[in-house]
């Protein structure tokens, strides 16, 4: 592949990923369909460029540059195992999935978790937290709180829809393996907190 | 017309690509086509509003401890 071809590759996929990003917000059903079948590992590695810019972007405002290559590889780690998880299970229930479309379908399920961390840090400086008691102060947490309700929901709608493209199983598989998925979930949580890794995953 | 054939076809296997969900019970099925078909096209119409229904609730149910519990979680990335 030379380079001209590579730019407009990148370019493609770039504008994908955008437009991708857009129609997630306005017909979430009818794009996950598309990204599961989706074949151009581009967009994948674009997705992950982004995410690897915010955490330089914390990075920056906690002084210290190591941590964003850290943070990297914690979310590599927990987006592979997720990966693996679904996938795993799968392959057990049916004996058969498709690899790819769980990581594009997944991949692309990490929009609203950066949407919500970017918002978060942005916030965090513009608006430091005090956590005081006063009308403006309960005002502006119950915004943020709906503000993360909003994109939680999102989420769950997200990966619901990513499983289901991915698998094909059926609304109570999907719920049974998605508690089974929390209860891990839960655990790694509470090790993180134990050891003060982080506060909330980039999940 | 060849290409439009192809093109149908395309879409014929795109939209059954997976079976349709059938909840076992039909009114649990009837009420999920029902609530998921408005969650396909712009479900933040139905999802902000019941974000601001959800924080209302926790807010009366935990009061200040929400408040408090929100403050810690913007330490959070």
């Amino acid at each position: 592949m030379d380079s001209k071809t590579f730019k407009e590759d990148f370019l493609v996929s770039l504008f994908l990923v955008i437009r991708r990003s857009i129609q997630l917000i306005v017909s979430p059903y009818r794009t996950m369909r598309k990204i599961s079948q989706e074949t151009d590992f581009l967009q994948i590695l674009i997705i992950f460029f982004f995410i690897f810019v915010y955490f330089l972007f914390v990075a920056l405002i906690r002084n210290s540059p190591i941590h964003s290559i850290v943070n990297m590889g914690i979310f590599l780690f927990q987006f592979g195992v997720t990966v693996l998880f679904f996938y795993g299970i799968g392959v057990m229930a049916s004996k058969k999935g498709n690899f790819y479309s769980y990581l594009f379908t997944l991949s692309y399920t990490m929009l609203p978790t950066f949407v919500w961390f970017t918002v978060n840090t942005t916030l965090f400086l513009v608006f430091p937290p005090h956590g005081t008691l006063s009308f403006f102060g309960k005002g502006f947490n119950m915004l943020f709180l709906s503000f993360s309700l909003s994109i939680f929901f999102w989420k769950i709608l997200l990966v619901y829809l990513a499983i289901r493209f991915s698998s094909g199983w059926s609304f109570f598989r999907i719920l049974y393996v998605f508690l089974l998925y929390l209860i891990v979930l839960f655990f790694y949580w509470y090790l993180s907190l134990y050891f003060k890794l982080f506060l909330v995953p980039f999940l | 017309m060849r290409n439009t054939k192809h093109r149908l076809k395309e879409k014929m296997n795109e939209v059954f690509c997976i079976q349709e969900n059938d909840l076992g019970i039909f009114f649990l099925t009837r009420w999920y086509k029902k609530i998921t078909s408005h969650l396909k096209q712009i479900p933040f119409i139905y999802l902000i509003p019941l974000s601001f229904l959800c924080a209302f609730v926790l807010y009366l149910l935990l009061g200040k401890t929400l408040i408090l519990l929100v403050s810690r979680f913007r330490y959070g990335f």
